[in-house]
């Protein structure tokens, strides 16, 4: 894959104003990906927007509070909650650890990729979309400072595998994938002709306060009495993020998820854990994708990474990728349209009635697409209309038909609450689509109605 | 009864038909509603399934099953399209209670599809006032 094929592609990058998601959003941007940048700082989306260029569609998230119905949509923008970003980990050793430190990352980050998950299973993703959740080399081995951390980012990982494993049951309700990941220690693109992105987050330092007056190693957790340098109140300061290209493109997630066709992600979400140190000086995103006929994995360990986000993607991806990436990448690409599981309008569902018809009992809300205000996926002051209901945003074109995608934790105010989803892709995005029979029929059948 | 961010401002034609189709629902007058619809108009209701094609049809249900001449309307901007709240007396006299969120296709200077959600619970989402004062109408 090469930038130019990102070029007509929308992805949407949660978390997109700080750390791992600025730089996937910047990455994205640069070779051409219409990308919608969430995040719940709209200065620091400005800033984010100012820096790549005005091209980029930056949507400020709310935060919300459940609604007594306690329906993640309904609820109700919390103004007066407190800001609170992402989290990072808190560092503490077991002894003084404290239960509402070890469960913030649960009230933020992994709701959040609940919320997301949720609603893209339920939402009118356009066929071939992947979703990425974003987790953490923590996940995987654990930390001994930051247990909480770890936990959550273990939980992140078990959302998006089962929402894989659910998506890869039923295709033709769901026919996008499902990937979690994590920071990657190293830098290592995994297949020749593949493609990578790389958000490299660099910490410079990594030694942590212990919360007892001395200081450890972050990943270890041995004591370490020396004042590190670059260590500000107690958490690793991330001295920058980025993300660039290495030979192509690709899409991961800061913070939680990126919603992507699948033409501008990785068919294999990457990731060889085994390699992979959170605490690392460098630690990096890598995600690798297989695009010809030539490429082979070259380690059993991307397979299994592989395996375990793709469900029944397995064999043919341990069978060596082949043409199979590409293959699945086209395979997937199912009719949705009549999804049961999915949003719908009545017309997806039932045909039409006579004008003296009753009107019936009402279906539960996760059967119908939602409207959604302006405000809340349009930068204020910007016209939502368009040409045939395309809202043009700089270059960036947005379906006016958004979906609401609410979220809203049981307890925290915290993570972003709702978001939109960006439906349907230009026409230079479906040109870079293997048609097939399903997606020429939905062609021959024009856009879905609007809403 | 909005939230500035959320008043409407829908391009002048849309402005315009939004602004007839609230007028002919004040007075009720289904035959100005219909007039205002595209021959092959749909008309649906989640969370109902139900819906309905045609001018006719729409006009035939509405005249079975609404009496909106006591409801408010407020427009609100949603999904970029033309679009409003309404407010509905339980009872006839009786206080105003959200009741729907109607968001209109328009194509042509006509309605092309109305979705009316029939959710209250939207307007909260929507910072719509829940229990509207009469006065403010």
């Amino acid at each position: 894959m090469t930038g130019s094929e990102l070029t007509g592609t929308t992805a949407l990058v949660t978390g997109a104003s700080r750390g791992f998601g600025r730089g996937i959003a910047i990455a994205l941007h640069e070779p051409g990906a219409n990308v919608v940048a969430v995040a719940r700082s709209a200065d620091q989306l400005d800033r984010l927007r100012d820096e790549v260029g005005r091209t980029l569609v930056t949507v400020t998230a709310r935060r919300c509070r459940p609604s007594s119905r306690g329906l993640a949509r309904r609820s109700v923008p919390a103004d007066d909650a407190r800001p609170q970003r992402g989290r990072g980990a808190t560092h503490a050793a077991a002894a003084t650890a404290h239960v509402a430190t070890f469960s913030r990352n649960w009230d933020v980050d992994t709701q959040h990729v609940f919320h997301w998950t949720r609603e893209a299973l339920l939402a009118p993703l356009a066929p071939g979309s992947t979703v990425i959740a974003m987790s953490s080399g923590a996940a995987l081995r654990g930390s001994p400072l930051s247990g909480g951390y770890a936990a959550a980012k273990a939980g992140v990982r078990f959302i998006a595998s089962y929402a894989a494993e659910e998506s890869a049951r039923s295709r033709t309700r769901h026919p996008f994938r499902f990937r979690p990941a994590q920071p990657h220690a190293r830098d290592r693109p995994r297949c020749r002709g593949g493609v990578g992105v790389r958000a490299t987050q660099r910490r410079r330092c990594r030694r942590v306060h212990r919360g007892d007056g001395h200081h450890a190693h972050a990943r270890t957790g041995r004591q370490v009495d020396r004042r590190p340098r670059g260590v500000d109140g107690g958490r690793p300061r991330r001295v920058f993020a980025r993300a660039r290209w290495s030979v192509g493109g690709a899409v991961t997630a800061g913070g939680g998820l990126t919603l992507a066709p699948m033409s501008a992600v990785p068919a294999s979400g990457a990731i060889d854990p085994s390699n992979s140190s959170p605490t690392a000086a460098s630690s990096r995103v890598t995600a690798t994708a297989c695009s010809g006929p030539r490429t082979k994995p070259k380690t059993p360990c991307r397979t299994r990474w592989c395996a375990h986000g793709a469900g029944s993607q397995r064999s043919r991806i341990a069978s060596g990728c082949g043409r199979g990436c590409t293959a699945i990448a086209t395979n997937v690409c199912l009719d949705m349209l009549k999804g049961r599981t999915r949003r719908a309008q009545p017309m997806d569902l039932v045909s039409a009635a006579t004008g003296d018809a009753r009107l019936g009992t009402p279906r539960s809300e996760a059967t119908w697409v939602q409207p959604v205000p302006d405000d809340f996926v349009m930068p204020a002051g910007r016209d939502p209309r368009g040409p045939r209901g395309v809202a043009r945003v700089g270059s960036a074109r947005v379906h006016r038909g958004v979906a609401a995608l609410g979220s809203a934790p049981a307890r925290g105010l915290d993570s972003p609450r709702c978001v939109a989803l960006a439906r349907g892709r230009s026409r230079d995005a479906a040109r870079h689509e293997v048609p097939t029979r399903s997606t020429a029929r939905s062609a021959a059948r024009g856009p879905r109605s609007k809403l | 009864v909005t939230r500035d961010s959320a008043a409407a401002e829908p391009a002048e034609a849309d402005r315009e038909l939004l602004a007839r189709y609230i007028e002919a629902f004040e007075r009720f007058d289904v035959d100005a509603l219909v007039a205002l619809l595209h021959e092959d108009a749909t008309l649906d209701m989640p969370p109902f399934a139900l819906w309905m094609r045609g001018r006719d049809e729409i006009g035939r249900w509405m005249r079975a099953n609404d009496d909106c001449s006591h409801d408010r309307f407020v427009p609100v901007a949603a999904n970029g399209q033309p679009a409003v709240a309404v407010y509905k007396p339980k009872t006839e006299g009786a206080e105003l209670e959200p009741f729907a969120i109607h968001l209109l296709d328009t194509t042509g200077g006509r309605i092309t599809a109305i979705h009316a959600f029939l959710d209250p619970s939207l307007f909260e989402l929507f910072g719509l006032e829940i229990n509207p004062a009469a006065e403010l109408f």
